[in-house]
């Protein structure tokens, strides 16, 4: 399908990459990647799928099979000296997959809840979306509200930032406008929550559960660590299985 | 991230220029164990991308790799010059109907190997084992003379139709015989077809329309926008939603519809989407997808029973079937499976009822057993693994074989599904018969 470098941001930020690779590659590569699970939510259509596939193959397609359930992706990614690797669920829209998205949620490190600029209605499932996590997810999870095509921004606008912005102040939610059609802020809301995780907790939690995922056993509890944060773990007594 | 320019920190790790440098790098690392087990665990290099991305997992990647690929990075396009996504994408799409030919199946096949969606296992190259095969002259005889007395015979010769079907029916008496053992022809009205469409509106009708495009769009019949085809499969759907208001229209059912049309004019198509959403698949796609999720509790247990170390595994890493079999079961495998292995299911369902839909899943499960305990230790590679399936050990008579090694019976699904309608199903969430109910949080 067609690929499609997205606009100037990211392909800055790509280039920045490809000048550092020397000096970093071996710094970098020294480092166990820090798991960071990341949920999409949001109504049908805002675009979830579509941004996942810009931060992930950097591509837009217009056709793009439905997401029956959910499909699971993975990013790895470089922040100053760390390797972070996006465990990322894109969950489907329609609402009666609603029933399954606790499953997708709950040891989620971050949430990515998208609206579609032109929709206002897509907002208020955002807000519903974020009222949930908020009750239900990980009490520590990073919560991102998106609004998607800002490409239609000139023509179709529907939700003025304002409204959306001031929203998620009060909420306390990282909040910004994307494009994932031409690549606009995508990479920025990925950033934002990687800059906004207390990775280093993550990283130390995880060195006690005994490294990286290398064996089963301490995969699992590597996992069930990584959820640990400021205001304590989430409780799962046993660390059942959802 | 509202305000202030942009500053470009968070920089993605391209997993490797081309799929083929990133199967590479798994294979150097795990280069211990046997080809078979690499082929599976490597990403799939499959290039038909809306099934998402092979994930690079390789947190052991040596220094010298990670360096390569920061260097492996796609040419930096300027934004100026580019055409619109739109356009790109239309023109790539004449081009490549122009040059690709169209398999037996009416995908669109493209030429390299790795790169079309529904491989039919003779393009992976498995040779059927030949052996208690029934010659197709003589299954066509067999199914002719079936169907000419169905009434009569579809009582008598249950144990010959299922044995028949898991052979495969002969392409030609396809929709003949599905449309007879679903008994769709019995169902079907006449007329009613057409009042619904006439008469019949939903809200649902803008939902289905976003998934009309999107259903099959590397089918020749379903590729062109605004087509025959897009508009007999809309007319399905929105039948149906009129039709079945308590079900109305879910995603996934785009797919059945999407390969009924493929065997069948739109009006017996309805009806047996009619029949199979009725006998084989009830109560799946209600508002809260009732009976997919007391299924996966249901496998969860005939997983546990059949192979119980990959059960403790999966469980462990914390992978419920819920998270894997929902696409399987929604779209009964046609978004899972190589192409001539899903007709074969698609048979074997009609032939015999729910229980092939089980015993496929915990046949995938089974292929990919070793793969899974020895070389995904986390959920990150189960996942990968099980949403972008390895198609090498998929071909039909291969995983048919091994789903009939599957000793489930009908009397344990009924059983197991008694148990677990008696219970109190929440409105979301899993649920389980093996432990205790699982809260949402
Ligand atoms: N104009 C525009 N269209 C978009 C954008 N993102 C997604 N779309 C389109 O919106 C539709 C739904 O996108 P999809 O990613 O499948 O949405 P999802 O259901 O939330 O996963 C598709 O037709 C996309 O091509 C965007 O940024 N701009
Ligand atoms: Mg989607």
């Amino acid at each position: 399908m067609a690929a499609r470098p997205s606009a100037r941001d990211a392909a800055a930020s790509l280039n920045n990459s490809a000048t550092s690779a020397g000096g970093d590659a071996q710094n970098a590569a020294n480092l166990k990647p820090i798991q960071v699970k990341l949920v999409l939510l949001g109504e049908a259509a805002v675009g979830k799928s579509s941004l996942v596939l810009r931060f992930v193959n950097n591509e837009f397609q217009e056709n793009k099979e439905p997401t029956i359930g959910a499909a699971f992706l993975t990013q790895k990614c470089k922040l100053d000296d760390k390797i972070i690797k996006y465990e990322i669920w894109d969950t489907a829209g329609q609402e009666r997959f609603h029933s399954l998205a606790p499953m997708y949620y709950r040891n989620a490190q971050a949430a990515v809840v998208v609206y579609d600029i032109t929709k206002p209605a897509s907002l208020d499932k955002a807000k519903s979306w974020v009222k949930e996590l908020q009750r239900q997810a990980n009490p520590n999870i990073v919560i991102a509200l998106v609004g998607n095509k800002l490409d239609l921004e000139a023509t179709a606008r529907g939700v003025p930032r304002e409204e959306a912005q001031a929203y998620a102040t009060e909420a306390g939610l990282l909040f910004s406008e994307a494009s994932a059609k031409t690549g606009d802020n995508v990479m920025d809301v990925f950033t934002e929550i990687a800059k906004k995780i207390p990775l280093d907790q993550l990283l130390a939690s995880r060195g006690r559960a005994g490294g990286a995922a290398s064996g089963s056993g301490a995969a699992a509890g590597g996992r069930v660590d990584l959820n640990a944060g400021p205001g304590g773990r989430n409780a799962q007594p046993g660390g059942c299985a959802c | 991230m509202s305000t202030g320019p942009f500053r470009p920190e968070l920089i993605p790790l391209p997993r490797s220029l081309s799929s083929d440098g990133g199967e590479n790098g798994m294979h150097d690392e795990a280069s211990d164990t046997s080809d078979d087990d690499l082929s599976s665990v490597a990403p799939s290099a499959d290039a038909h991308s809306d099934r998402g991305t092979p994930m690079d997992d390789a947190s052991s990647r040596v220094p010298t790799e990670v360096g390569a690929q920061l260097h492996a990075i796609p040419p930096v396009v300027n934004s100026a010059q580019e055409p619109s996504a739109m356009s790109l994408l239309r023109q790539e799409t004449v081009v490549r109907r122009q040059k690709m030919a169209v398999d037996e199946y009416g995908f669109y096949r493209d030429p390299s190997p790795t790169n079309h969606s529904h491989p039919s296992s003779a393009a992976i190259g498995m040779a059927q084992s030949g052996k208690q095969k029934v010659s197709v002259g003589s299954k066509e005889q067999q199914w002719l003379d079936l169907l000419s007395h169905w009434d009569k015979q579809f009582a008598k010769k249950r144990s010959k139709i299922k044995k028949l079907g898991r052979s495969g029916i002969p392409e030609s008496l396809r929709a003949k015989a599905w449309t007879a053992l679903a008994g769709s022809d019995k169902l079907k009205e006449p007329g009613i077809y057409e009042r619904l469409l006439a008469e019949g509106n939903s809200p649902l009708f803008e939902v289905i329309e976003r998934d009309i495009s999107r259903c099959f769009p590397e089918h020749s019949m379903f590729a062109e926008e605004g087509g025959e085809g897009q508009t007999n499969l809309r007319n399905v759907l929105r039948a149906y939603a009129v039709y079945n208001p308590e079900i109305g229209y879910c995603q996934g059912m785009g797919m059945l519809a999407g390969m009924m049309l493929m065997h069948m004019p739109p009006e017996e198509s309805f009806w047996l989407l009619v029949s199979t959403l009725e006998k084989h698949l009830k109560n799946f796609f209600t508002p809260v997808l009732l009976q997919l999720r007391m299924d996966a509790a249901v496998f969860e247990v005939l997983l546990h029973k059949t192979s119980k170390r990959l059960a403790v595994h999966l469980d462990k890493q914390e992978v419920p079937p819920l998270m894997y079999i929902t696409q399987w079961f929604l779209t009964l495998y046609t978004t899972t499976l190589p192409w001539d292995t899903v007709l074969r299911v698609w048979d074997m369902l009609y032939c015999e009822g729910v229980k092939p839909l089980f015993r496929i899943g915990l046949a995938i499960l089974r292929v990919n057993r070793d793969t899974l305990l020895k070389q995904c230790p986390t959920n990150a590679e189960i996942l990968s693994l099980l949403l972008h399936l390895p198609r090498d050990k998929l071909e039909a008579d291969h995983l048919v074989e091994a789903s009939l090694r599957v000793k489930i019976r009908r009397a344990d699904i009924d059983h197991l599904r008694k148990r677990i309608s008696l219970m109190e199903i929440p409105e979301r969430g899993t649920v389980s018969l093996l432990r205790k109910q699982r809260s949402p949080h």
